[in-house]
């Protein structure tokens, strides 16, 4: 669905983990879907392919479980866009998920390199 | 929960929001347009990446939306039309359940409006909790209650401290003649005080009610009209007001109409006209006539009130021992006023009906759990293909949730349809109306019981079987029943019972029905035409002019083709008799509180030749027993045997409702008042001795023998009547056989309920039979297979089945025999006397309840006798 050219190369997200991306982009301050988006391609080097049919959806679950709030503003280059904002619970799931995320890469690394 | 909310929040605010995520996507494609652009592309191409770059927006707006709503709206309704595909697939099963449940909630509905209507509703009057009747009773004579003379009710009245206001009427209902307004019509009235209106709290439709004025002696006459009965006459409640209507050639003013639905004393009254005490009636305390409603002050209680007028009825058994000696006072609750055997049948065929319902909620249980276990190998393949769980069950809660509404819509059709039939045992002593509402209290239970029940049975089973994952489901059918067939028999088994039971009670009402029909009533009913001329007084009021008229019709009468006799009496049998009067023999007999009680009738001679009583001794009345002539009786030989056992009663005197007689003959005895229960005594005059009897008891009632189909010659003699007095109204003509027939109307409505009850249950446990036999078959194919295949017989496979089948009805069987006897015991009341435990009715129930057993297991054992061996083997 993405135009990226070559897109074996690029990583697909698991499901679960952009959700947590954006809250990551959102501790830095309030952002549009658009920065978002933008914000995690150049972070992961160009490696996360973010599909815009799986942005939005996983903004409308943060949304819903009240991690994030949303609110129109205009953009610094006067354009009206949406801004989504962290919640001080969506706040304290970043801090849980980024925890649960790191013990799971450790693991996996232990695991890759025991095979290796 | 918060989610929750904000989902419910997006399902209201839906447009908004779709609006919302336009503007952003929008907003999103000029920011990458933007960022094109400072690319240094042209604007043309800018917008074109930023497109292609961004994706389907449709797409993305649906995938979106989805993420806000109950994704449940849409997935339900996917469900429904499953569900529904579903039961269109399976339409046996289909129409199996939705009759099912359909019959138990229809049954106990119903059943459940009439004990509603008849036990539980308050009674239609303002405060209905405190409204008492007031009876007198002779517990010593065994009469627990009976009606009081006017002047012991103006004691009551005067004496007890604990009412608000009492009320008195008369016990009986009158016929009377309403003309004047139309073709004359024959009205049932109501003779009551001015106190009943205050008492019941009632106010009028229309005009006033009785004031204390209408309770004087010479007052003018007035007439209250029904509700229908004024919108019949006059088209319009307010019209009526003020209108004169003929009550028996006498003209009454009508000063109001009753509300709808006003039943007092009973639902047969249609007009009430006022009671007024003349002096002959204050004269007499042994004129038993009234009854008393009454109402409680608030601060009194029952048995405060009881209480007080205990004590006055032991003043007024002091004070006036002759007529009060025995006499008591019973406070009764209005409620009260139907008889033990009423409320008994209601009570009867609620249990029935409940009865009815556990069987449909057993056959339902059964059905439903065959179901889960067939399909667990759909449900097998549908986990293994990746279906969700929670969405599994979603749709088979779905399913269940679809049979029981239908069920439950039929049901309330049912009930709706049945509750006029039931309407049928609303007592007509009640002040209510003949039919009930259907009530949705008990709608809504019954369709939570169904609910409960095939949410257990149906998604119980097969959410075990998805949660398990089973696999083995997807290889084969897994024929070990083991468990889940073992509780499925205990259900067929319950089924069975229900129904024995239900058979038993009606096998016992259809006995006792038999019974009363089979109780002689002294007198021969065939060929016996019946009507009344109620002479008008005091056109009537001299002997001559009575004698007149009756010879005149009578002798028309016998002159027409194939009347073998005529006779004019007072009151004909079964429909009314007199009051019940102390028989006293100079003598013999003198205390009158001891006296044995006798019904009083004045006859013309032909009487006992009309109706085929026997002459026991002695003569009949004749035509030489005028008034010059000694003042004689012929009594029934229960009253000869009583006064003057083993003694010639010829010649004898006696004495009775303040007639002094020779006695000249004894006739056999007759049922005057009712089939059911013995009989009183009878004491029958000369026609032409009325003396100073009221004229009330003037014969009255034309009785003619005749060859065949009496009734043509109904117009015959209404010529002749008119020809004898142009003026009089005729009215009931009846066949005596339908009038004695009537008497047992009320057994054969309540057999036909409980009758229809018991075909129903049958039916079900048939039904309940044949499913889990079907489904045994199915489960031992293989089984069965084999057998054959190793040499078994047909026969032996079919006998295997049926032998198992029958079992299962007889252990249901012996479960019955001994509940069916508790049952049987509790509505012994009912049974006029037929044995709790007849055997024959016993074994009647259970010979039906194994033949329906052996029609319910026929058919499977059948199918597994031909199971065919190489493909059932095959198949594994």
């Amino acid at each position: 669905m993405s135009t990226v050219d070559n897109l074996s190369d690029r990583l697909e997200l698991l499901q679960g983990t952009l959700e947590v991306l954006i809250l990551r982009s959102l501790a830095l301050g309030p952002n549009h879907a658009y920065g978002i988006s933008q914000f995690l391609r150049q972070e992961s080097d160009h490696e996360f392919l973010v599909d815009n049919g799986s942005l939005y959806p996983a903004l409308q679950r943060l949304l819903q479980r009240g991690w994030i709030v949303a609110q129109w503003k205009t953009s610094p280059n006067a354009r009206r866009a949406k801004y989504y904002r962290l919640t001080p619970a969506g706040r304290k799931q970043l801090v849980v998920a980024t925890s649960k995320w790191q013990r799971f890469v450790e693991a996996m690394g232990r695991v890759l390199a025991s095979a290796r | 929960m918060r989610e929750w909310w904000s989902k419910l929040r997006a399902v209201l605010t839906r447009d908004s929001l779709d609006e919302d995520l336009r503007a952003e996507v929008d907003a999103h494609l000029q920011m990458e347009m933007d960022a094109n652009l400072d690319r240094g592309m042209t604007p043309k191409d800018a917008l074109e990446a930023a497109r292609r770059n961004f994706g389907n927006p449709t797409i993305i707006q649906e995938s979106s939306r989805e993420a806000w709503m109950f994704h449940g709206l849409e997935t339900l309704l996917q469900d429904v039309r499953y569900g529904l595909r579903i039961l269109r697939r399976s339409p046996g099963f289909a129409l199996t359940a939705l009759s099912v449940i359909g019959l138990g909630i229809g049954a106990t509905t119903a059943a459940f409006t009439l004990l509603d209507h008849v036990l539980l509703r308050p009674l239609p009057f303002a405060h209905p909790a405190r409204l008492v009747t007031l009876y007198q009773t002779e517990l010593a004579n065994g009469v627990p209650r009976t009606q009081t003379s006017p002047p012991n009710f103006l004691d009551w009245r005067a004496m007890s401290k604990s009412f608000d206001s009492m009320g008195a009427y008369i016990s009986i209902l009158f016929s009377v003649n309403l003309s004047g307004h139309g073709s004359p019509v024959r009205l049932d009235s109501a003779v009551v005080n001015s106190d009943v209106f205050k008492t019941l709290g009632v106010r009028p439709a229309a005009g006033r009610v009785f004031t204390a004025q209408d309770d004087r002696v010479g007052a003018a006459n007035v007439v209250l009209l029904g509700n229908n009965l004024a919108i019949a006459l006059f088209g319009d409640t307010a019209r009526a007001v003020g209108q004169i209507v003929s009550l028996d050639n006498q003209a009454h003013t009508v000063i109001g109409v009753m509300p709808p639905g006003f039943a007092f004393p009973s639902r047969h009254a249609q007009l009430w006209v006022p009671l007024r005490f003349s002096p002959a009636l204050l004269s007499s305390r042994s004129n038993h006539i009234l009854f008393a409603v009454a109402r409680l002050r608030p601060e009194v209680s029952m048995q405060q009130a009881r209480a007080d007028m205990d004590v006055i009825a032991g003043q007024l058994q002091r004070a006036y021992p002759k007529d009060n000696a025995h006499s008591g006072i019973a406070v009764v609750d209005l409620r009260d006023m139907m008889s033990p055997q009423s409320r008994l049948l209601v009570l009867a065929v609620f249990g029935a009906a409940f009865c009815l319902m556990l069987i449909a909620c057993t056959n339902l249980a059964n059905l439903l759990f065959a179901r889960a276990r067939v399909r667990r190998q759909e449900i097998a393949v549908r986990i293994a293909i990746g279906a969700a769980h929670e969405r599994l069950l979603r749709q088979l809660l779905t399913e269940s949730l679809i049979v029981a509404i239908l069920g439950g819509a039929l049901g309330l059709l049912m009930a709706v349809i049945a509750t006029p039939l039931l309407a049928r045992l609303v007592p007509a002593a009640l002040p209510i109306g003949a039919t009930p509402e259907v009530d949705w209290r008990m709608f809504g239970f019954a369709a939570a019981v169904t609910l409960s029940t095939s949410l257990a049975f149906g998604v119980g089973p097969a959410l075990q079987s998805c949660r398990h994952a089973d696999l083995q489901a997807l290889r084969f059918r897994s024929p070990n029943g083991g468990r889940t067939d073992r509780l499925r028999a205990v259900l067929v088994l319950a089924e069975v019972a229900g129904t024995v039971v239900l058979l038993v009670g009606a096998g016992l009402l259809v006995k006792a029905l038999w019974r009363v029909q089979a109780v002689d009533p002294g007198f021969r009913t065939e060929g016996v035409l019946t009507l009344r001329t109620a002479l008008p007084m005091p056109k009537y009021s001299a002997p001559t002019a009575r004698r007149d008229f009756y010879s005149r019709v009578l002798t028309g009468a016998r002159g027409l083709p194939g009347v073998a006799s005529a006779a004019y009496v007072s009151y004909q049998p079964m429909e009314f008799a007199s009051g019940r009067f102390a028989v006293t023999a100079p003598g013999v007999v003198d205390d009158p509180l001891s006296a044995p009680k006798a019904i009083i009738h004045f006859v013309t001679p032909d009487f006992f030749a009309t109706l085929g009583i026997p002459l026991r001794r002695g003569r009949y009345v004749s035509d030489h027993d005028d008034e010059t002539a000694p003042f004689v009786a012929v009594i029934s030989e229960s009253l000869s045997q009583r006064l003057w056992p083993g003694q010639d009663p010829i010649g004898r005197r006696l004495n009775v409702a303040g007639l002094d007689r020779t006695v000249v003959g004894v006739a056999g005895d007759i049922a005057v008042r009712r089939l059911e229960g013995e009989s009183d005594a009878q004491i029958y005059f000369p026609s032409e001795q009325l003396g100073t009897t009221s004229t009330y008891y003037a014969p009255k009632d034309l009785v003619i023998r005749a060859s065949d189909t009496p009734l043509v010659l109904a117009p015959a003699l209404t010529k002749i009547i008119h020809e004898a007095d142009p003026e009089q109204a005729v009215s009931d003509v009846r066949l005596l056989e339908d009038i004695v027939a009537s008497q047992t109307a009320p057994r054969r409505d309540q057999l036909l309920v409980l009758g229809i009850f018991a075909a129903i249950a049958s039916l079900l446990a048939a039904v309940g039979i044949h499913g889990l036999l079907s489904f045994t078959v199915l489960a031992r194919t293989h089984e069965v297979g084999v057998r054959v295949a190793l040499g078994a017989a047909r026969s032996t496979i079919l006998r295997m089945f049926l032998r198992q089948g029958l079992a299962l009805g007889a252990a249901g069987v012996v479960v019955a025999v001994p509940l069916a006897y508790v049952v049987a015991r509790g509505m012994k009341a009912l049974l006029f006397g037929v044995e709790p435990g007849d055997p024959l009715i016993y074994g009647f129930a259970a010979l039906l309840a194994m033949v329906m057993t052996l029609a319910g297991s026929l058919r499977p054992a059948l199918r597994a006798s031909i199971i065919d061996p190489a493909i059932t083997i095959r198949t594994e």
